[in-house]
């Protein structure tokens, strides 16, 4: 969009918020653990929809028939969108929630576009411009009649859902130290906000925190790294002190067995120098728990009920922090589907037992296959320091990322986003960095190249979410990291290319919806 | 993203270039990412006709 359409957008909100003043609202309904279980066709409560992480709207008036006649309702331009707009905005009774850079929060009527309120927390500039994730902020929770955001100064604020007033404001990471904050959207549960601290680079202990929804208490503090004295004895040299580990995105909540569900990233540095003796050598020797992994939490106490580490000894920053875990029952089954940054998904049962495990991207040489039975890494490509001949593959930025899959109960299937990339790289023998720290500890040069023998390009991909087995695909040049969401039949995909696209749910068939620059 | 406000159905999408991974697009594709403008994010909502 060009400046001058901007203005243009600034002022069609200006009118239309006037006009909003005389929208009756509709009757707000309390925002709890039960409605947001349920769902709501009508409503977005929480990050990926609902608990079940399905990402997936009943909605069906605009379908295949219909997305012809899409056009653009309304516009609302935040302003110092530094680095991108990133959130998922939440709707709640007719009202639109989402966030902009410096975690300013903005409530609209979901009509109109018309402002209600915004809130836009001070923050320390000068901390600000130091940090390597920042200033972006990917969203809200809902409950309890507060909207909740976390800061990239390590705060976490509740903010009165009608007025946008503070209820709280509590700090939870000295981010003057380790320069991280929170940029993922926070998730209510049972009377608890969850948010997980940024970092794998960081010599950070990667907490998740449990916070009174009420008072902004903090209830319990999950350390993700050497979070218990086992998982201590996986760090060897006492290396937990590099850390890393942050529970970066949103994870999730499954009523019937009271556990969140959350992933963690990698721990620093993010390449090591062991080469194939990981176990007893390098900057961090051993599997290095809880990084890489998924967790099974109690709410209430924030105690580890269990666990599968995906990456034992992650030496490639592929995060299990990224991505949807997908809440599903087939066949009398009930399962978890949960995809990591190295391009794989996990299938697990509720108790975090693998059940299988298959590749959605086709560039993949971190590992030469994850045993799909047990999880076990199969020919892992563990680097010494130097050059490396081949590059790596996929990239550091991920098979897929943070950007969300769909799942869609009427066909059965689950949507998601694969990038083919790789990065060359040159491995570092650093020195350990065991004291908190305003230092990123990568561990490497690297940089972005093409596949061997071929290009870079993404692909949305329809498959059986247990099976892997692939229904449909489309691929696309250049790349991607674009979100799906489901809404009726059909897909709609964001993407950096100067389209938004909505691709028919079994036909493949395409639809241009609108001219829109997407990102993420 | 999707919902519904007095039974019309819209659907909101952030839009505008932006995040860590795109610092790299410039360098790495060349144009249409060069000259895309940057910090200047918009939500889109669409909604039928």
């Amino acid at each position: 969009m060009h400046r001058t359409t901007q203005g243009l957008a600034i002022g069609l909100a200006l009118a239309l918020g006037a006009a909003a003043l005389t929208v009756t609202p509709v009757q707000a309904q309390p925002i709890d653990t039960a409605r947001i279980a349920a769902g709501s066709p009508n409503d977005w409560l929480t990050y990926h929809g609902a608990y079940n992480g399905w990402n997936y709207s009943g909605l069906d008036q605009i379908n295949s028939a219909t997305v012809k006649d899409l056009s653009v309702a309304w516009l609302h331009v935040p302003g110092r969108s530094t680095r991108g707009l990133q959130s998922v905005p939440l709707v709640a009774d007719g009202v639109l929630y989402y966030t902009g850079s410096y975690s300013r929060v903005f409530a609209l009527n979901g009509a109109t576009g018309a402002v209600i309120w915004s809130y836009f927390p001070e923050l320390d500039d000068m901390l600000v411009a130091r940090q390597t994730h920042s200033p972006y902020n990917r969203g809200v929770a809902l409950g309890q009649g507060k909207v909740f955001v976390g800061t990239v100064d390590g705060r976490l604020i509740a903010l009165d859902m009608k007025t946008g007033k503070v209820a709280w404001d509590t700090k939870l990471q000295d981010s003057q130290k380790l320069t991280v904050g929170f940029t993922g959207a926070p998730l209510y549960a049972k009377g608890v906000v969850v948010i997980g601290s940024q970092g794998g680079e960081w010599p950070g202990r990667g907490p998740i925190y449990g916070v009174d929804a009420e008072t902004g208490k903090v209830k319990w503090t999950f350390l993700t790294v050497a979070g218990t004295e086992d998982a201590k004895k996986t760090w060897g040299n006492d290396s937990w002190r590099t850390g890393g580990g942050g529970g970066w995105m949103p994870g999730t909540y499954d009523s019937e067995s009271n556990t969140l569900y959350w992933g963690t990233a990698n721990p620093a540095p993010l390449y090591d120098w062991s080469g194939a003796d990981w176990k007893t050598s390098g900057a961090r020797p051993g599997d290095n728990l809880y990084t890489s992994s998924v967790l099974g939490l109690d709410p209430d106490t924030g105690n580890l009920k269990f666990y599968h580490q995906e990456l034992p000894h992650d030496a490639w920053d592929f995060d299990s922090a990224v991505g949807e875990f997908v809440l599903l029952d087939r066949d009398g089954q009930k399962y978890v589907v949960h995809p990591n940054k190295g391009g794989h998904i996990f299938v697990y049962d509720r108790n975090l037992k693998v059940k299988n495990v298959y590749p959605i991207v086709s560039n993949i040489n971190f590992v030469k296959s994850i045993n799909p039975q047990t999880g076990e890494l199969v020919g892992r490509r563990d680097f010494s320091a130097g050059k490396q001949a081949e590059p790596l593959c996929p990239a550091i930025d991920g098979g897929i990322s943070w950007n969300s899959g769909s799942y869609n109960p009427r066909t059965g299937l689950y949507y998601k986003i694969g990038n083919e990339w790789c990065i060359s790289l040159e491995v570092t023998k650093t020195t350990p960095v065991t004291e908190p720290a305003a230092q990123l500890n990568i561990g490497a040069d690297f940089k972005l190249v093409a596949p061997p023998n071929g290009e870079i390009y993404g692909h949305l991909s329809a498959r059986d979410p247990i099976t892997g087995s692939v229904i449909l695909s489309r691929r696309w040049q250049a790349c991607c990291r674009p979100a799906a969401t489901w809404c009726s039949c059909r897909t709609v995909e964001a993407s950096y290319m100067p389209t938004m696209r909505s691709p028919a749910g079994s036909s493949g068939t395409t639809a241009m919806a609108s001219a829109t620059r997407a990102g993420s | 993203m999707s919902y519904a406000v007095g039974g019309k159905q819209y659907i909101a999408v952030v839009a505008g270039f932006g995040g860590m991974v795109s610092d790299d697009y410039a360098p790495t594709f060349g144009e249409p990412y060069k000259s895309m403008p940057r910090d200047d994010g918009v939500l889109v909502v669409y909604s039928l006709k």
